[in-house]
């Protein structure tokens, strides 16, 4: 009986995908170049997604992958893994201390154990999410109020967002769409204004 | 696939699931949200793949120095990408064959006549105007006939 065999990958969907993440992850910690490296590191966003990638490879006989869905969560994974212990590598670094000042290598913010700031926001955390956010908006309301939606009153769910937005599901996930390219692009460090 | 270890994956942070609720999951990029993004680095997706390409080559090249053996996963890996990339290449004309079939009848018969042009559309300020003149007044012959 001939065994059946794993369709090839999407190199092309796949690399492209993960790039795209690493590009958002980088520009979180503002390196939002191409080449921009995470200070202390030497690593850019595609170095960091060709040796998770390597890393997959060396190991796919194992993770036995059906589709390029489990690939990309497989890969996404090591991704994260390596971006974590990067982020805590390069702290010592002078102007990631300065960033990290209020987010550690887990993504873990000081605030997150602080009482609410008394505003709005559900917590200190939701408070420094949405403004690390604003930016984004560009001025556009809807955008805002989708942060704030989540931000203060822990709305998570699509389908509540849309109704609390007076949207369509289809449309917040357009939304989140428009700031996650704006969060991954250099767009950002020209209307960022930290609060 | 087997279930994956579950220490592998770290778990996210209150930071992170706001973000993932806000922006939506890393999980759910898709190829048009990539190409967006890339595009606004000036990158494609088979610049990507080539790239990779020079990774994996090098990385099976140390494998092989390092243990003498040659790596059978990396190697297919670069075999899965060359096959991928010549697909999508366009397939070459061989003149023989298409002169040929040319002459038997078998292209332009079937097919709509089109015009072709062969030479390049360059940018306005590359072409003196003399020069566009004829290549416009050219065009508008052929295109008459």
């Amino acid at each position: 009986m001939a065994m059946k065999s794993t369709p090839s990958p999407d190199w092309e969907s796949l690399l492209k995908r993960l790039t795209a993440v690493a590009f958002g992850w980088f520009s979180d910690r503002r390196c939002s170049d191409d080449e921009s490296v995470l200070p202390g590191t030497g690593v850019s966003a595609r170095d960091l997604v060709y040796s998770a990638y390597l890393e997959f490879l060396k190991k796919e006989g194992e993770y036995k992958p059906k589709s390029d869905e489990d690939r990309f969560r497989v890969i996404y994974t090591i991704m994260r893994r390596d971006f974590i212990d990067l982020v805590r590598k390069g702290r010592s670094h002078d102007r990631t201390v300065i960033l990290d000042a209020a987010i550690d290598a887990e993504g873990r913010s000081e605030f997150e154990n602080l009482p609410s700031t008394g505003d709005d926001f559900a917590s200190a955390e939701a408070a420094s999410v949405a403004r690390s956010l604003y930016p984004l908006t560009d001025g556009e309301p809807q955008l805002k109020n989708l942060i704030d939606a989540v931000a203060m009153f822990d709305c998570r769910d699509r389908d509540e967002q849309a109704d609390m937005l007076g949207v369509t599901p289809a449309e917040i996930t357009n939304m989140k769409k428009k700031l996650k390219y704006r969060r991954a692009t250099r767009e950002r460090i020209d209307s960022s204004v930290e609060s | 696939m087997p279930k994956p270890d579950k220490n592998l994956r770290p778990p996210k942070s209150p930071r992170e699931e706001l973000l993932d609720a806000i922006l939506g999951p890393d999980e759910e990029m898709d190829d048009e949200l990539a190409d967006k993004i890339l595009g606004s680095y000036n990158l494609t997706g088979s610049q990507l793949v080539e790239e990779f390409k020079l990774r994996l080559q090098a990385e099976i090249k140390n494998h092989m120095q390092a243990t003498n053996e040659i790596s059978q996963p990396l190697e297919a890996a670069l075999k899965s990408i060359r096959n991928q990339q010549h697909a999508a290449e366009p397939e070459p004309v061989r003149a023989d064959s298409w002169i040929d079939a040319f002459l038997g009848g078998s292209i332009g018969s079937a097919a709509q006549p089109q015009l072709l042009y062969s030479f390049h559309r360059q940018r306005q300020a590359a072409v003196s105007a003399n020069d566009k003149k004829i290549l416009d007044e050219l065009e508008a012959e052929l295109g008459e006939e």
